[in-house]
């Protein structure tokens, strides 16, 4: 249902005035379901040291409107986009503050066992060897459910076949973060999201567990049709 | 008025030269022969598999090692950069079309590219009578 400012109905004559297609001025836009820009906008800069530097004569950013920035998006030094995109996946009802609230404490789970270990670790040399920043942990545990292969149906003659095909880095983002909190929310109720993410990501740091297995299945379903690899579509 | 050669080539020594018959098909315009101010579109756009062999020795080392894949670094680093040559490739060859230039395998242009050219001097309008 859109909603515009001054109250008018979409079909009415007033409203066929302003075609946001052409408008550069980003001031009057209908909220549909997400915010719609024009084509021309470009990306805001979140990084700080790119944003103190100059930019060049003939930088797009002179010349074309810019997004405005979201409100999770900050300058920050402990801003990680990839972090903010888990938040939203694992964001059920639009309950932003809950969502975030569970990714902290999955970070802070896996942060408190790392230490843990740490300090109840005696030798040295495996002292040094134990990882206690939780956004690496989570970063690797995601690397390593990533699949670097998919199956998409391309039809040949009628018959639709699984094609093995090489999975664009978007697609593996989205798929190992989406396993991920699928993987959690299959689980037991009794136990904390955060509890059960911080679990589940430190398998995944291990090359173990439920998601992993999973990534493995599809690549075993892969090397299966490996003969339809070579089909044209 | 028929003719001697007409008369004589029905006997049967002589039904075999069929120099002497009159054609019995009279020549009809099907199609006018004019050449059209367009170019076929067929076979422009057929994206084929890219990295086919980088991706069965992937899946040679990942059966040898139980689908582990932090054991087949090499291998999946090959593909992954197979595949991002490949996405290069395709960008560049796209964006010739758009820019009129010849295509990297060929050495021809796109056919919307042509058709724009020709559309430009277009064949002058002829008539042809199409027969019964």
């Amino acid at each position: 249902m859109i909603k515009l400012v001054n109250g008018s109905d979409p079909g009415s004559s007033a409203s066929q005035v302003f075609k946001t297609e052409n408008c550069l001025c980003s001031n009057w836009l209908p909220h549909v379901r997400t915010l719609r820009y024009d084509v021309n906008h470009q990306e805001p800069t979140i990084d700080k040291s790119k944003l103190f530097g100059t930019i060049e004569e003939d930088d797009i950013r002179r010349f074309k409107p810019i997004k405005a920035a979201t409100n999770d998006q900050s300058t920050s030094v402990f801003y990680s986009a990839t972090l903010e995109k888990f938040i939203n996946m694992v964001m059920k009802d639009g309950k932003k503050l809950v969502a975030r609230k569970i990714v902290n404490e999955m970070l802070e789970n896996i942060k408190m066992t790392q230490v843990e270990k740490f300090n109840r670790c005696e030798n040295e040399k495996e002292k040094m060897e134990i990882e206690c920043n939780p956004e690496i942990i989570f970063n690797q545990g995601l690397e390593n459910i990533k699949p670097v292969l998919m199956l998409t149906p391309i039809i040949k003659g009628g018959v639709s076949y699984k094609v093995p095909v090489a999975c664009p880095v978007h697609r593996q983002k989205f798929l190992a973060m989406k396993w991920l909190v699928e993987s959690c929310r299959d689980r037991e109720r009794k136990i904390p999201m955060g509890k059960k993410l911080a679990y589940e990501i430190f398998d995944a740091y291990k090359n173990e567990g439920k998601c992993v297995r999973r990534k493995q299945e599809l690549l075993r379903q892969c090397e299966e049709n490996r003969a339809f690899a070579h089909f044209r579509y | 008025m028929p003719k001697l050669s007409d008369v004589v080539c029905k006997t049967a020594p002589l039904r075999k030269f069929n120099n002497y018959k009159p054609n019995p098909y009279k020549y009809k315009i099907v199609l006018p022969p004019v050449l059209r101010d367009e170019v076929s579109n067929r076979g422009q756009k057929t994206n084929k598999a890219v990295c086919v062999q980088e991706m069965s020795t992937m899946m040679v080392c990942f059966k040898r090692n139980n689908y582990d894949e932090s054991l087949c670094h090499k291998e999946v680093t090959d593909f992954t950069k197979c595949v991002v040559n490949a996405k290069e490739a395709r960008r560049r060859q796209e964006q010739a079309i758009t820019e009129g230039k010849t295509l990297e395998g060929t050495g021809k242009q796109s056919a919307p590219v042509v058709n724009k050219l020709l559309s430009r001097y277009p064949q002058p309008k002829s008539h042809f009578y199409l027969g019964k």
